[in-house]
């Protein structure tokens, strides 16, 4: 089966300080954390799924989906070797493999380095890895009482260098 | 010494003139820009402007601009070109050369876009594929629509492709990609004049690292 160590970077990372705690890798650790606690459903790389996916829990799919893919109060991660034809609502959207459709995200979407997406974008926070595709429009969507935004100078204080990533 | 650009072969470490860090990985510069605090201002009061951004794809660059307000587009021209081939020295075999091959046309409906952003694109392009680039960027702004365009006059070292990022308002930085130089064209005033013809010239100016910034603004018609 496949885990998030097949395509994690290779070299270790650095220790991370507090103040960045609250970075994609954050999330990562926690995905692998709950996947290691079975917490995390996974749709393996042989399956395939036409229709529409929901539920109430993390997913990864690392396998084939085409239809409509509903987690609004979860994260939902696309794994290296997942393949989706779908529009994506979710918590949380990172994707890894290749998405194609529109996508939602009440929280955050990440692509990562290898990660590759055609559709619209509506988030209120992005992060796009140097070397992803991204092909599509991208709009904020702010919902009341949210924090406001740093300056763009903040961005430096990004922990990881592979990704050019920004807080909202 | 050129200030910002750090071109110079013998201040280079990597193929292409690529400035580097005593660490050997390609160093980011930053440099002052007006044009691109200019285009904000006159963005400034639309409801929420639509902006195309056909430069490389930057995460920063995007959330940056949809923390504005912006609606953005991204369409990284780049990242699908198969290089124009340089023109051949001249010869007197009066043989054609093969044509460049035709970019893909934006797919994007009439007069969408208040902006366009075109950072480190046009030198790359052959000059019929800037041309009808920049027909097809006419017909999806908006009348009075604003396209800022970079383009490299560095004459002397061959600087690989490289990712804008918008630090400021009036400050960008740029960082060269560890991709294979790409062949590039330098485009003299005159011909930067007819790529825009349709087109009104907000501000030209040539900045102490080479390049030229242009800022133009779409005529109506």
């Amino acid at each position: 089966m496949w885990n998030w160590n097949n395509y994690d970077e290779p070299s270790p990372q650095p220790p991370r300080r507090p103040a960045e705690a609250n970075t994609p890798s954050k999330h990562n650790t926690e995905i692998i954390r709950r996947e290691k606690m079975g917490q995390v459903a996974i749709i393996g790389q042989s399956i395939q799924i036409k229709g529409e996916l929901t539920g109430n829990e993390d997913l990864t799919i690392d396998g084939t989906v085409e239809g409509n893919i509903q987690l609004k109060d979860n994260s939902l991660t696309i794994g290296p070797n997942g393949n989706i034809k779908a529009d994506i609502n979710a918590k949380k959207v990172t994707i890894v493999g290749e998405v194609q459709g529109n996508v939602t995200a009440e929280e955050t979407v990440e692509i990562r380095e290898s990660g590759k997406l055609r559709g619209n974008i509506t988030t209120p926070r992005l992060i796009i890895a140097d070397g992803a595709f991204f092909k599509g429009s991208v709009e904020m969507e702010r919902k009341p009482g949210m924090v406001k935004d740093k300056p763009a100078r903040d961005d430096k204080a990004v922990l990881r260098p592979e990704l050019l990533s920004v807080k909202s | 010494m050129i200030p910002g650009l750090n071109l110079s072969p013998s201040r280079t470490g990597a193929p292409g003139g690529t400035a580097t860090t005593p660490g050997g990985s390609a160093a980011a510069q930053a440099y002052p820009t007006n044009n691109l605090k200019r285009l904000l201002q006159m963005l400034s009061g639309l409801p929420k402007p639509h902006v195309l951004d056909l430069g490389r794809l930057s995460g920063p660059n995007i959330q940056w601009l949809i923390q504005k307000g912006y609606k953005v587009y991204v369409d990284d021209r780049l990242s699908t070109l198969k290089p124009a081939p340089l023109p051949p020295p001249p010869s007197r075999s009066g043989k054609s050369k093969p044509p460049p091959p035709p970019l893909e046309p934006l797919e994007y409906s009439p007069g969408l876009f208040d902006a366009a952003l075109c950072w480190d694109l046009f030198d790359y392009l052959a000059p019929t594929q800037a041309k009808d680039l920049i027909a097809g960027l006419r017909k999806a702004l908006k009348p009075k629509g604003l396209v800022l365009a970079l383009f490299n006059f560095n004459r002397v070292s061959a600087p690989p492709p490289v990712r804008y990022r918008i630090l400021q308002a009036d400050q960008l930085e740029y960082k060269p990609l560890p991709v294979p130089p790409m062949p590039r064209r330098i485009y003299e005033n005159r011909e930067i004049q007819e790529f825009f013809a349709g087109f009104d010239t907000v501000n030209s100016c040539f900045l102490k690292n080479q390049m030229r910034e242009v800022l133009v603004q779409r005529l109506p018609g």
